[in-house]
C-alpha cells in the first residue's frame, strides 16, 4: 500500500518556464516567485518520494480542439517537453509510471476492479 | 432572473470561452496549434496570407491574426491557451501579449502583477461596481 506523504503546489505562471529559460530568475520582478521555490526545492530534496503524482491544466499543448477530455491520465513511459511556438523546452522529458498510471486508470475508471 | 450564458456577460474585463465560442473559434485556434510545429511556423513566416488561407476560417479571423489584435481575435472565438502561439512564434512574452490587450504598458503591467494582481473589488460586475 502506498502511503501520500506530500502535497505541493504552485501558483498559475504560464511565463515561468519562458522565465528559467531566458535567465531571467534572479529579475527582481521575477524574484518573489523563485525564492518562494527555494524552501520547496529544499524540502523536497530532503522527502524525496518514490514517484510524484503531478496534476495540472493543459494549455493547449498535448490536447488541441480535436479532443478535450475533462480528465485525462498520462500511462506513457516518458513525456517530452511541449513546443508552444519558442520550440521544445531544454528540459529533460518527465518519466512515466506505466503501472502505478494503469493501477490509477483501472481505479479511477471502473467500480468493480478490485 | 439572468442565464447562465447571460451571467457571463458581466464579467469586467473578460470573455468567457463557452461551446459556443469553441465551435466558432475552431479554425482559427486549430490554426493557431499548428503553429506548435517548427516547420509551420517557417511557413506561416514566410507567406501569413497563404498560410492562413490553408485553413478554413473567416476572412475577419484571419484579418485578425495578421493585425496582432489579440482582443479582436478572442471576440471571434479565439482562446487565449491557443492565441498565445501566435506569440511565441513572434517571439512576445506572455506579458507583452497581456500589457497588449489590456492596453497598460508592460511595465505597468508587470508593477501591478508584483503588487499582487488586479484587485477584486470593482472588477467583479459591469453592472455593479461596488461589488
Amino acid at each position: 500500500m502506498a502511503r501520500i506523504t506530500a502535497g505541493i503546489a504552485t501558483s498559475h505562471i504560464p511565463a515561468v518556464g519562458a522565465a528559467i529559460d531566458l535567465g531571467k530568475t534572479t529579475e527582481p520582478y521575477w524574484q518573489p516567485v523563485f525564492k518562494g521555490y527555494e524552501f520547496s526545492k529544499r524540502w523536497i530534496a530532503e522527502k524525496m518520494p518514490d514517484v510524484v503524482v503531478l496534476v495540472y491544466n493543459d494549455h493547449a499543448s498535448a490536447f488541441s480542439l480535436e479532443i478535450i477530455p475533462t480528465f485525462a491520465i498520462g500511462c506513457a513511459e516518458r513525456f517530452a517537453p511541449a513546443d508552444e511556438g519558442w520550440g521544445p523546452r531544454p528540459v529533460p522529458d518527465v518519466e512515466g509510471h506505466p503501472e502505478l498510471a494503469g493501477t490509477s486508470r483501472n481505479r479511477l475508471s471502473s467500480t468493480n476492479s478490485t | 432572473m439572468r442565464s447562465y450564458n447571460e451571467a457571463f456577460k458581466d464579467i469586467p474585463g473578460t470573455t468567457v470561452f463557452d461551446a459556443t465560442r469553441s465551435r466558432q473559434g475552431y479554425h482559427l485556434n486549430m490554426f493557431c496549434m499548428s503553429l506548435m510545429k517548427a516547420g509551420n511556423r517557417e511557413r506561416f513566416k514566410a507567406d501569413e496570407q497563404a498560410y492562413l488561407e490553408t485553413f478554413p476560417m473567416t476572412p475577419e479571423q484571419r484579418q485578425a491574426v495578421r493585425d496582432r489584435d489579440y482582443n479582436r481575435m478572442i471576440a471571434l472565438g479565439g482562446n487565449i491557451y491557443f492565441l498565445a502561439k501566435i506569440g511565441a512564434t513572434d517571439g512576445f512574452s506572455f506579458q507583452n501579449l497581456a500589457s497588449k490587450m489590456t492596453g497598460v504598458p508592460e511595465d505597468d503591467y508587470k508593477a501591478m502583477m508584483v503588487a499582487g494582481g488586479r484587485p477584486a473589488k470593482g472588477n467583479r460586475s459591469i453592472a455593479d461596481k461596488s461589488k
